[in-house]
């Protein structure tokens, strides 16, 4: 039923090129692979082209979304945020695009720049990217550049000879990340939905990120959503560490919390779709397990 | 292909020409690309995000990014709105995969969804009868069109698709991969 099991071609095949460009297309790469193959777009304009073509071909299927009503907000604020857009440099000439637009607060920042700082990124195929992380473009020197001078950034030529300078070093880049392992977590919690029976694993990093990713689907009646909690210590209580419309991999928010340790109870409950009302688990428990170190 | 047919239904290179007028600074193209897709985009969105808040959030953030890009769009590697949704589809995912929002799931404007928006079958039935993408879907395997429906319209990653389909993740990228190039075959 499945098919034979089949490698997928090397990347740096023909086959393997177009492979990748697909699956950037299509959205399925995340992690380093994603930013490796955007880095790729941006410096060759065969494989943007690769990327181009596999948009083309399935483009259609925006289509098949329904029509929504926009709500009758929506056009004066992107309005107002095209104000602001309208004081950068590359516009209309001011010295310093990023300092007046910028929302007051940081989540606003982070979102602002996320939407806006991909200007500052030259993409030679003029295959659209995104920030990986939006938090990184408030971190000046994680890109250079990129919040203080979006206008000489805008700028086609000097684009475009940074573009060619930058060829050869992201070349190595791209190999280097293609053929790097992922970082390895230094804790993993497998949750059971019942003994013998995985549904998610939590992996905690050496950088102090934690995530969840599913291993099954999970049932989400409508209404309803998936809690994930951590029990590190008894007298405090769960804390919730993450909420979900359904099971995906999800970035864990463990806040103030002290580095996972081992034994470090995880689990996931069904609770109301903005999260438990009273701050602890209120629902069934879905799944659960303990974080132990990896070898 | 279809994209490009329904640029020639609305007047020629209409998104083109909305394109260029942003490049130019011109407000009125925003607003008329607004009036044109901005319904289809949030839908386009949401069927990622789930949250009609961040659907609207990422179409916000994809208006900005057309309006600072516009001069970069390259007309010879796809149509105006298939590069338009490429810059949504992009924001959207990486709102789903990079940002823990655990702030925005309250979300007052939550709204019953239909469910045949998270059929992919559904999907499919609603692709041209006429177009090249449906015929070329349809001569897939029931479930590896599912796959790559579900990819393409719910951003899930090859690891979220095994979980959903139930099928080890060597399955599934396999799957994808050969229906790709498939499809890429029937379509050329």
């Amino acid at each position: 039923m499945t098919g034979a099991r089949e490698l997928p071609p090397p990347v740096g095949t023909p086959g393997g090129r177009d492979w990748l460009a697909a699956q950037m297309a299509i959205g399925l790469l995340d992690g380093p692979d994603q930013a490796a193959a955007e880095s790729l777009a941006e410096t060759d304009p065969a494989f943007a082209g690769l990327v181009a073509a596999w948009r083309r071909r399935l483009a259609e299927l925006d289509d098949t979304a329904a029509e929504r009503e926009p709500p009758a907000h929506l056009l004066p604020a992107i309005l107002a945020r095209l104000d602001a857009e309208a004081g950068t440099a590359d516009r209309a000439g001011a010295a310093d695009p990023a300092e007046s637009s910028r929302p007051a607060t940081v989540a606003g920042a982070a979102r602002a720049e996320a939407a806006s700082g991909q200007g500052d990124v030259p993409t030679a195929s003029a295959t659209p990217t995104d920030a990986q992380d939006p938090a990184a473009t408030l971190v000046p020197f994680s890109r250079p550049g990129a919040a203080r001078a979006g206008g000489r950034w805008n700028s086609v030529s000097l684009w475009r000879g940074a573009a060619a300078a930058a060829s050869l070093v992201a070349a190595v880049a791209l190999g280097t990340l293609l053929l790097a392992p992922k970082p390895r977590p230094e804790l993993v919690a497998v949750l059971l939905v019942e003994p013998g029976k995985p549904g998610a694993v939590v992996e905690a990093f050496a950088d102090g990120r934690v995530r969840l990713v599913p291993l099954q689907d999970l049932p989400v009646p409508a209404g309803r959503a998936l809690q994930v909690w951590t029990l590190r210590d008894r007298a405090q209580g769960p804390i919730s560490v993450g909420l979900m419309p359904r099971a995906r991999t999800l970035p864990l928010d463990l806040g103030t919390l002290p580095e996972t340790a081992p034994d470090q109870l995880f689990e996931i409950t069904l609770e109301p779709e903005t999260g438990s009302p009273t701050g602890r688990p209120t629902g069934p428990i879905l799944m659960k397990g303990l974080a132990a170190r990896t070898l | 292909m279809q994209a490009r047919d329904r640029d020639a239904a609305t007047g020629g290179d209409e998104i083109e020409r909305l394109i260029a007028g942003c490049a130019a600074g011109d407000r009125r193209a925003v607003e008329r690309l607004y009036a044109i897709e901005a319904g289809r985009m949030i839908g386009v969105a949401e069927r990622i995000l789930r949250r009609r808040a961040l659907a609207e959030e990422a179409v916000q953030d994809c208006f900005v990014q057309v309006w600072r890009h516009a001069a970069r769009f390259d007309g010879a590697l796809g149509s105006g709105r298939t590069w338009i949704y490429a810059i949504l589809r992009n924001r959207a995912l990486n709102i789903l995969r990079n940002e823990s929002r655990t702030d925005l799931v309250e979300d007052p404007d939550r709204f019953d969804r239909p469910s045949e928006d998270e059929d992919p079958e559904a999907a499919v039935a609603r692709l041209s009868d006429a177009g090249a993408l449906r015929r070329c879907l349809e001569r897939l395997d029931p479930r590896r069109r599912a796959a790559v429906v579900l990819a393409y319209t719910q951003g899930l990653t090859h690891g979220e698709l095994a979980g959903r389909l139930g099928l080890p993740l060597g399955t599934v990228k396999s799957w994808i991969r050969r229906s790709l190039m498939s499809l890429k075959d029937c379509l050329e």
